[in-house]
């Protein structure tokens, strides 16, 4: 019984979030034009490095590759800013007043973020894909991968919450994160294949990213949803397991570490 | 002299803004360098890019660098010294222009200088430096650098006091501005040549971003002065856009009903 | 036994020492220096299950670090503290069950979803039996009377409606204890005189035990029997509030309408003149320089007198003059 009400207990944050940010999901499509944008820039920029190739750079036809920038840019759209929340909230003190809750202070914002990423990702994809298929049109995604996709979308969307809460932690220590969340987050995208697959960098620098998180974060999901495979299924989901791991065992340290700042040196 | 006891606020607000930011120092410091380092990232990937594809649409690394070095100075200008040119809608609809109208100086330029934003001074640093470190320089090419930038800034100013303005007629757009001016940021950074003919009319007018990348970089590869005077042009055009719109806006403005204190 | 027990509970915190100048303060980015801060010395009391405690100070005066090392948020520097028989900040999950919280500045409510929704949040926060919960809810709504704005966004709820959702938000789980901090601040009288009547009920009615901290003196007297001042860390008085006001309030205000314009002539040791215009006056009496009787007959025999009132002199300033006494003369502590 313990765990069920406790499952219950973040679902409720979850669901309450969805509900609370579903009220702005028309205001949000409108800001997502900019997205719509950034898409076709893309595609114009890779036609053009197509046209100077040939039909397959890296495996990926130039649908493929453009679809590959709808998956990550559907996954950076959909991350909401929790690190500026958590910023705001050890500075104002009101991650003290939480602790109040018999909740887990990461918990409750592990729930509230996968809410508002379900909102941001249904005002974010539909508009990415829309631009897709208008310029070059879809590509074959097998339906049964669909669901196995939103899972993934999820321990994805973990990842980045891990990382992103750890910046807004920093407040802890910093006068002002959002000069650190500016770098850290630029590196996860390039060495996550944001802007570029992983496979296109020179060697060196692929062999860098290939022993980091981030490509977990973006260029693997990406990747899987382009082509899509159970095996490739197997290989990320286990990638992802074992860095959602050690990033939430860090995320914990570094959490401990800031409640026993606030301890001894007040709020 | 009239004209420096008429400027000298100017110079008034610069040093209160600069000794805000040493008040806050770490701060300060944490953003300038953040914001270089995110430019730095760009610049990484578009190496990456041109590593793997070395020629794109007639555009190579050393194209890109330079179109990097002058859009990043250029809006770094515009928007970290001129913060409030990004800020105009929020003033507006808040009601905040009410404390420029009562003030003896010229509303634009007064709104323009007040406020500084240091994360954009990073850029505005970072494209100098990249300049330095990654082009072959004359003296004659460092005077055009500069004075392309510098046109930069006014099309920057000019384009977000024109679409900032249009909230005047508009009244709630505050996010269309903002998003306006992230579009012409995004175009700004990426080869023009890669767009087709219908969108490369509407990069070098609607959405200058033709104006403030492309064409600085060719005049810097190979001047010319028709492409000079092109820029001059345009400067000038989107400055005054601006300084009308606004204006024009200014008449209709009426106050908001939040009174907030300036801080 | 006491539902919060406190010996001897003491808090200090390191402060970083923020050095003047450039340079040092450019070194000081990397290694800071501290410098150790009191904020709670040894304070020791307890409240009996059912009781309710205004818990006051000036602003720092460690009111706060007391009340996040009962709800378990800080650890103390030493001595003890229990809650419920619960060490809070050993077994501070525990603890949140059973307590509840309402900050006047700070909202539980979802500003962009009815009260309702926020509620229903809750009981899974608190892992509320939801048969139970329904009912405990449809009681809280009608005793609160907040049926017609249950479905109405937080946001555009007035305060006073806000206030009395937050309160019942806190209530859901049939705490034991209450905090309430500034639980009345920006509303209007009538809104207060509500929110207090609601936690006066909760307190009576329910027997929750109820820890107030408020600088609205009308919140005290209404509540409170019992009062605790805090100062500098310690502990400066710590009794009924009947008591505070027979040993504090030895100042009355007499108002008076005299039958002639007063002519500004009138002197007395104890006596000051607050207000004079026209026919009317206001004087403050120290009772323990000059008795009321003696002024009263003085000012009889020089003018017509239409119509006197006398009051006490407010609360507000008496806990004032207590803060600024820092626990000298008759309720000093310690040293």
């Amino acid at each position: 019984m313990g765990s069920r009400q406790v499952a219950l207990k973040y679902a409720a944050v979850g669901a309450t979030q969805v509900r609370s940010r579903w009220t702005y999901v028309g205001e949000r499509l409108l800001s997502n034009l900019f997205l719509a944008v950034i898409i076709y820039v893309f595609v114009q920029l890779w036609r053009a490095t197509y046209s100077g190739t040939g039909a397959s750079i890296d495996g990926l036809t130039l649908p493929q590759m453009i679809w590959y920038f709808v998956a990550t840019e559907a996954i950076q759209f959909s991350m909401p800013r929790v690190h500026s929340l958590i910023e705001t909230e050890v500075r104002n003190g009101d991650l003290a007043l939480r602790l109040n809750k018999p909740y887990q202070y990461l918990g409750f914002h592990v729930a509230a973020f996968l809410g508002d990423g379900v909102v941001q990702l249904a005002a974010a994809l539909p508009v990415a894909a829309a631009v897709a298929l208008l310029t070059v049109g879809p590509i074959a995604v097998p339906l049964y991968a669909i669901p196995v996709l939103l899972f993934v979308w999820v321990t994805t969307l973990l990842l980045h919450f891990a990382w992103a809460a750890m910046i807004g932690l920093c407040a802890f220590w910093l006068e002002d994160v959002s000069g650190v969340y500016l770098i850290l987050d630029k590196f996860k995208w390039v060495m996550g294949g944001f802007m570029m697959p992983i496979a296109l960098f020179p060697d060196w620098l692929q062999r860098i990213a290939g022993s980091l998180p981030f490509k977990y974060m973006f260029g693997e999901p990406a990747r899987l949803m382009v082509q899509f495979s159970w095996a490739k299924v197997g290989a990320l989901l286990s990638g992802q397991a074992l860095w959602l791991v050690i990033m939430f065992a860090l995320l914990y340290g570094v959490y401990r570490l800031g409640v026993r700042r606030v301890d001894s040196n007040g709020g | 002299m009239a004209g420096s006891k008429f400027f000298g606020f100017i110079g008034g607000y610069w040093r209160a803004n600069w000794a805000a930011a040493m008040e806050y120092r770490a701060s300060f410091l944490m953003q300038f360098f953040g914001m270089f380092l995110n430019d730095g990232i760009w610049v990484l990937f578009w190496s990456l890019y041109f590593t793997r594809f070395p020629m794109v649409k007639g555009w190579t690394l050393q194209d890109l660098i330079m179109l990097w070095s002058i859009v990043t100075a250029s809006f770094g200008l515009a928007f970290g010294v001129f913060y409030n040119a990004a800020r105009l809608p929020e003033l507006v609809v808040q009601g905040q222009l009410d404390y420029y109208l009562a003030l003896p100086k010229p509303v634009l330029l007064h709104l323009l200088v007040s406020q500084f934003r240091f994360l954009n001074l990073g850029d505005a640093l970072f494209g100098p430096l990249l300049l330095l470190f990654f082009a072959k320089l004359t003296l004659v090419k460092l005077l055009l650098y500069i004075l392309v930038v510098l046109c930069g800034t006014f099309i920057f100013l000019g384009f977000a006091v024109t679409v900032g303005s249009l909230v005047f007629f508009l009244g709630q757009a505050e996010g269309l501005a903002g998003n306006l001016v992230g579009v012409l940021v995004h175009f700004a950074t990426y080869p023009t040549g890669i767009f087709s003919k219908g969108v490369r009319v509407l990069l070098f007018t609607l959405i200058p971003a033709g104006l403030v990348a492309t064409l600085p970089v060719q005049i810097l590869r190979d001047f010319n002065w028709g492409d000079l005077g092109l820029l001059v042009v345009g400067a000038v055009g989107f400055a005054s856009l601006g300084a009308l719109l606004f204006t024009l806006g200014l008449r209709r403005y009426e106050s908001g009903n939040l009174m907030m204190m300036r801080q | 036994m006491a539902i919060i027990e406190v010996k001897q509970l003491q808090k200090s915190f390191k402060l970083p020492v923020r050095p003047e100048g450039g340079m040092a303060r450019l070194r000081s980015l990397f290694r800071s220096q501290y410098q150790t801060h009191e904020a709670v010395k040894a304070i020791s009391f307890a409240v009996q299950e059912g009781e309710a405690l205004a818990f006051i100070g000036p602003n720092g005066a460690g009111k706060s670090t007391t009340i996040k090392m009962l709800t378990g948020i800080l650890h103390p520097t030493a001595g003890e503290a229990t809650v419920m028989g619960l060490t809070p900040w050993k077994q501070r999950q525990q603890l949140a069950f059973q307590i509840g919280s309402v900050f006047g500045q700070k909202s539980q409510l979802w500003l962009h979803l009815p009260p309702l929704d926020t509620f229903n949040l809750l009981a899974r926060i608190y892992e509320l039996d939801w048969s139970s919960y329904l009912q405990r809810r449809s009681e809280l709504i009608e005793l609160f009377e907040l049926d017609s704005f249950l479905h109405t966004p937080a946001r555009k709820l007035s305060l006073g409606q806000r206030m009395r959702c937050e309160i019942a938000a806190s209530l859901l789980h049939k705490p034991r204890i209450i905090f309430l901090d500034e639980p009345t601040i920006g509303l209007d009288p009538v809104a207060k005189a509500a929110i207090r009547d609601l936690i006066r009920r909760a307190n009576r009615e329910d027997g929750v035990t109820v820890f107030l901290t408020s600088h609205d003196a009308g919140d005290i007297e209404s509540l409170c029997k019992r009062v605790i001042i805090i100062n500098e860390g310690q502990v400066v008085m710590d009794d009924s509030v009947n008591e505070m006001r027979r040993s504090f309030m030895q100042k009355r205000e007499v108002s008076l309408k005299l039958g002639v314009a007063f002519d500004g002539a009138f002197t007395m040791t104890g006596v000051e003149v607050l207000k004079a215009k026209g026919y009317g006056l206001k004087l403050a009496v120290d009772t323990q320089q000059v008795g009321i009787d003696v002024v009263l007959s003085t000012l009889l025999q020089r003018y017509p007198v239409q119509d006197v009132t006398i009051e006490y002199e407010p609360l507000e300033d008496v806990i004032a003059a207590i803060y600024r006494g820092r626990g000298e003369g008759r309720w000093a502590v310690g040293k």
